[in-house]
């Protein structure tokens, strides 16, 4: 590189040098032009040759002219003087003059010449022989004169001329000089370019081995960058993998962590050298260890508290162990901890702890509950079905060894009803009191639900026993109640079913002690009763009989008879009361004293109810003079929500006038649910139906419900009028309601009227209307008008 | 030259050339003799004459043939002169000259030769006036063949210097 920029340098000075050069032989040429031109101009020499030559012709035409032979005229001497002139002229202006000046003789000379020339004119002008005389010889000293003129002009431009030839030949030599200089230099520069081109040349071929060199390195680098590039893609993705793994594994921490500690149950993690790998906070509380203390790493002998050493020890046997195991540990008194353990390859375990405590006190109650009534505290049915199989196994069936009293409340649903459930349920706890109190302690008292009891009698009891024990727990139910500030009055019937003599399971021992119960009540209330074989079939007959009524109502085997009643200021028929008559197909007529209790238990009295209703209306319908039916209501009837509807809808089919329908209800049915009963009644009354209090005197607090509800009429129940003729308070009672129905503007109807004396003792006491035999026993519809006509021939013979 | 001058020139040119055509076509065949004092005679090889094999000519008929003006300096003069003269190259094809060169012959016997080429090339004249003045015989008259000198540096040399002659009174076509 030096030397190709000493090269360059040098190629510039060169360069220059020609430039310089040829601009010196372009100012060479421009001064050899000049000298050229100078040697070119015009020669001096010739004028003065020629004007040697002129003086020379006219002396010589002059000389002519004086021989009178020869042909030189005058005018041809004047034409020469002319050119003489002319010559002068030459002489003494432009370059000439110049050559003139240079030298006074010159000067001299030529101011000679025009002396001469001036002097000769007038003889010119008059030439003749003597004046051609004078012009030579005026002329004759100027020839000498103006050949030196003309030599000195010779010389002059010969010198010139010599001088200019000089200054040629130098310049010639110059020229060579500088034209074999230029030459050397352009050889010079050939041989630089030469020299530079093959600098450049190897520069050149550098530059390629370089290029290719670069084009290699180029290649190598490419793809050494494809390499790292791809490389750099893969790690790029190794990296986001390794990301999302972090984020994976960091939310995976964040949910074992979240795990671990909403975990309910307590866990740890140990290692094989029994040193904490991890725990979750719920173990921390249940054992009551400090954050610190449970760093993983922490041996587990002094993690752990001194309290739960035994636990350990257990732990570590098991985890010794090839098996998970599951146990419960006391940790302090009333907290259990059941502990799952789960050995691990290495040695270590993990294990969750639970607090069961709770659980275990849910479980116990849920036990207790599932064995216990509530209410009472006794053993509930189910328990008391345990013990009985107890007993049964434990006896083999042994005679004699145990038997079961079953027992309810009477009127107890009345109670409940009347005084509230809360009441109810205090009567029930005092009598599960009072029960317990009656029977033995071996005895277990059992709560079957609602007002039913059961009691198991174990360890031999004999008959007399069993009848000390039933009489007590009927002694005691007998006696008043006092809950809530009031005497309750209550009471019960046992049944007895013995082991194994009337059953040798717990159903059979139950159903049968059940059935001495119903028993017991069939025969009055406040009695026990031991089962009997025959009551069984007691049992089947009335669920015959239940079959047998559905069965009445679709084959149309009830009927409806009417008897009538009599107003007894106008001894007339004012209605009847329809009563309903079933005739069973194989047995006969049956009572509805039988049959009611069984239609209303099991809601057939609904519909059969409504069919007497119907019925009822439409007999009514075809009586003469606005004669009434009255129909009676049991309290089913009025529960159902539809049954004034179904009254409205009797009356609408019969057309029978609202005011012709009588619905008798006894004081049981406002016992229950007054509230809805009375709202209903009421309801019936606005539309003009007439009701009735029946059986008046025979319930609880009659009177009250007198105010109750404004009924348009009460009955005296039977029994008193029965004997009113013979007992005095009977009478007394018979008036005192016939008084009550006067004040209350009631009308009063006595019933069961048989006799004529009846009849005058209920007339004497102010009874308005009358019903019994004496009238007539209740008929068919289609007899009705025979009762009619009886009834006025009656009248008439009265 | 005063504009006057200058004028007068113009108005004359253009006379002369009118007359010119006039004496052309008049000339085709002849030309016509002089009538006044005879200051050039043409001869050799001409196919236009008026007298014997020669053409001649007096001032008016030359000066009938148009003037041309050439202003310069010469070697001869101090300053720049003006020259006034016909086109030698109008006269040798008004005379039919068909040579290579005109041999000019002066009064005072001096001979020169002149390619005939040169007077279309260089506008060459043959001068009657110097500075408005028809010229003597003292001074360069009655004809001067002048160059324009200045027009071309070529011509101020010695070959068109001395091919410049004066006081002319033949020319002879070769």
């Amino acid at each position: 590189m030096l030397k190709m920029r000493k090269i360059e340098t040098l190629l510039g000075a060169v360069l220059v040098g020609l430039v310089l050069s040829a601009l010196y032989v372009s100012s060479l040429i421009v001064e050899q032009q000049n000298l050229i031109r100078q040697t070119a101009r015009y020669n001096v020499t010739w004028l003065a040759s020629q004007s040697v030559v002129e003086l020379q012709r006219f002396q010589e035409r002059v000389a002519s002219f004086s021989i009178p032979s020869s042909k030189v005229d005058s005018d041809e001497v004047a034409l020469r003087y002319q050119i003489l002139l002319n010559r002068l002229n030459l002489l003494s202006s432009g370059e000439f003059e110049e050559f003139v000046n240079q030298s006074a003789d010159r000067r001299a000379t030529v101011d000679e010449f025009r002396q001469a020339l001036a002097e000769i004119e007038p003889w010119v002008d008059h030439l003749n022989p003597e004046n051609a005389a004078r012009i030579r010889a005026r002329l004759a000293p100027l020839d000498q004169k103006m050949s030196s003129l003309a030599a000195a002009a010779n010389r002059i431009s010969g010198d010139q001329v010599d001088g200019d030839q000089r200054e040629l030949l130098s310049l010639h030599w110059f020229f060579s000089g500088i034209i074999v200089t230029l030459v050397l230099m352009s050889l010079g520069l050939v041989l630089l370019l030469h020299f530079r081109n093959r600098l450049l040349k190897q520069a050149h071929r550098e530059m390629h081995v370089l290029t290719d060199g670069l084009k290699d390195a180029k290649g190598d680098l490419e793809r050494a960058n494809e390499d790292i590039s791809s490389k750099n893609d893969s790690l790029k993705s190794q990296n986001e993998m390794l990301v999302l793994r972090d984020i994976e594994l960091r939310t995976q921490n964040q949910r074992f962590d979240a795990a671990l500690n909403n975990m309910s149950q307590g866990l740890l993690l140990v290692d094989g050298e029994h040193r904490l790998i991890v725990c979750n906070e719920r173990y921390r509380q249940i054992f009551e260890l400090p954050a610190e203390s449970t760093k993983p790493g922490a041996s587990l002998a002094t993690v752990t508290d001194e309290r739960f050493a035994a636990l350990l020890a257990h732990q570590k046997s098991i985890a010794s162990g090839p098996r998970s195991a599951t146990f419960s540990f006391e940790l302090a008194a009333g907290t259990v901890c059941s502990v799952s353990q789960q050995p691990m390859p290495d040695g270590g375990w993990v294990a969750t702890y639970e607090d069961v405590t709770e659980r275990r006190r849910s479980e116990e109650r849920i036990a207790y509950m599932a064995h216990h009534d509530a209410l009472t505290d006794l053993p509930n049915r189910a328990q008391f079905r345990e013990h009985l199989e107890r007993a049964l196994e434990l006896h083999h069936g042994e005679s004699g060894s145990f038997a079961v009293l079953y027992l309810d409340l009477d009127r107890f649903k009345t109670v409940n009803d009347t005084l509230g459930h809360e009441l109810g349920d205090a009567l029930l706890k005092s009598v599960s009191v009072r029960l317990k109190k009656a029977v033995r302690g071996s005895d277990i008292v059992s709560r079957f639900g609602g007002d039913e009891f059961a009691v198991l009698c174990r360890g031999y009891p004999d008959l007399d026993e069993l009848r000390r024990i039933a009489t007590r727990i009927v002694e005691r139910m007998g006696q008043p109640f006092r809950i809530g500030g009031r005497d309750i009055r209550i009471g019960t019937c046992v049944g007895i079913a013995m082991a194994i003599k009337d059953g040798s399971d717990c159903d059979s021992l139950l159903r049968h002690a059940d059935m001495a119960m119903y028993a017991a009540k069939n025969t009055g209330r406040g009695t026990y009763c031991f089962y009997e074989a025959p009551m069984e079939e007691q049992i089947d007959a009335r669920r015959a009989l239940e079959d047998a009524l559905r069965r009445a109502l679709q084959e149309n085997e009830l009927e409806v008879y009417y008897q009538p009643i009599v107003n007894l200021k106008r001894m007339e028929i004012v209605s009847f009361e329809a009563l309903l008559r079933w005739t069973h197909p194989v047995r006969g007529a049956i009572s509805p004293a039988e049959f009611i209790p069984v239609a209303e238990e099991t809601g057939l009295i609904v519909a059969i109810g409504e069919w007497v209703l119907r019925r009822a209306c439409a007999d009514a319908a075809q009586w003469p003079n606005g004669t009434r039916v009255s129909v009676n209501l049991s309290a089913v009837q009025l529960r159902n929500d539809d049954f004034a509807q179904i009254v409205f809808s009797a009356l609408a089919g019969s057309q029978l006038p609202a005011h012709r329908l009588e619905l008798e209800i006894t004081e049981s049915v406002l016992l229950q649910d007054s509230d809805a009963t009375l709202a209903v009644l009421h309801q019936l009354r606005r539309f003009g139906i007439r009701t009735c209090m029946d059986d008046f005197g025979t319930g609880f607090s009659s009177l009250s419900y007198l105010r109750s509800f404004p009924f348009d009429k009460i009955k005296i129940d039977r029994s008193f009028v029965k004997d009113m003729h013979v007992q005095e308070d009977c009478r007394a009672i018979v008036t005192s309601i016939a008084h009550l129905g006067q004040s209350l503007n009631m009308t009063t109807t006595a019933e069961g009227v048989e006799t004529r004396e009846q009849l005058e003792a209920v007339m004497a006491v102010g009874c308005t209307e009358v019903q019994g035999y004496y009238f007539g026993p209740p008929t068919p519809a289609v007899d009705v008008a025979q009762v009619f006509s009886r009834l006025e021939k009656m009248r008439l013979a009265a | 030259m005063s504009i006057d001058t200058l004028r007068r020139g113009i108005t004359l040119g253009a006379i002369s050339s009118m007359g010119l055509l006039m004496i052309r076509s008049a000339s085709a065949q002849t030309l016509a003799a002089p009538t006044d004092k005879v200051i050039l005679t043409i001869s050799g090889k001409i196919s236009v004459t008026n007298s014997g094999d020669t053409a001649q000519f007096d001032r008016a008929a030359l000066e009938a043939m148009g003037l041309m003006t050439i202003e310069t300096n010469t070697p001869w003069y101090s300053g720049p002169q003006k020259f006034e003269g016909i086109s030698l190259d109008k006269l040798m094809k008004s005379v039919g000259a068909k040579g290579d060169t005109v041999q000019a012959i002066a009064l005072n016997d001096y001979t020169t030769e002149i390619p005939l080429e040169d007077f279309a090339k260089y506008n060459v004249i043959l001068a009657l006036k110097r500075n408005n003045e028809y010229m003597p015989i003292r001074d360069k008259g009655p004809l001067f063949i002048v160059y324009p000198y200045d027009s071309n540096p070529e011509l101020r040399s010695q070959k068109f210097y001395s091919r410049s002659a004066w006081q002319v009174s033949k020319l002879i076509v070769r």
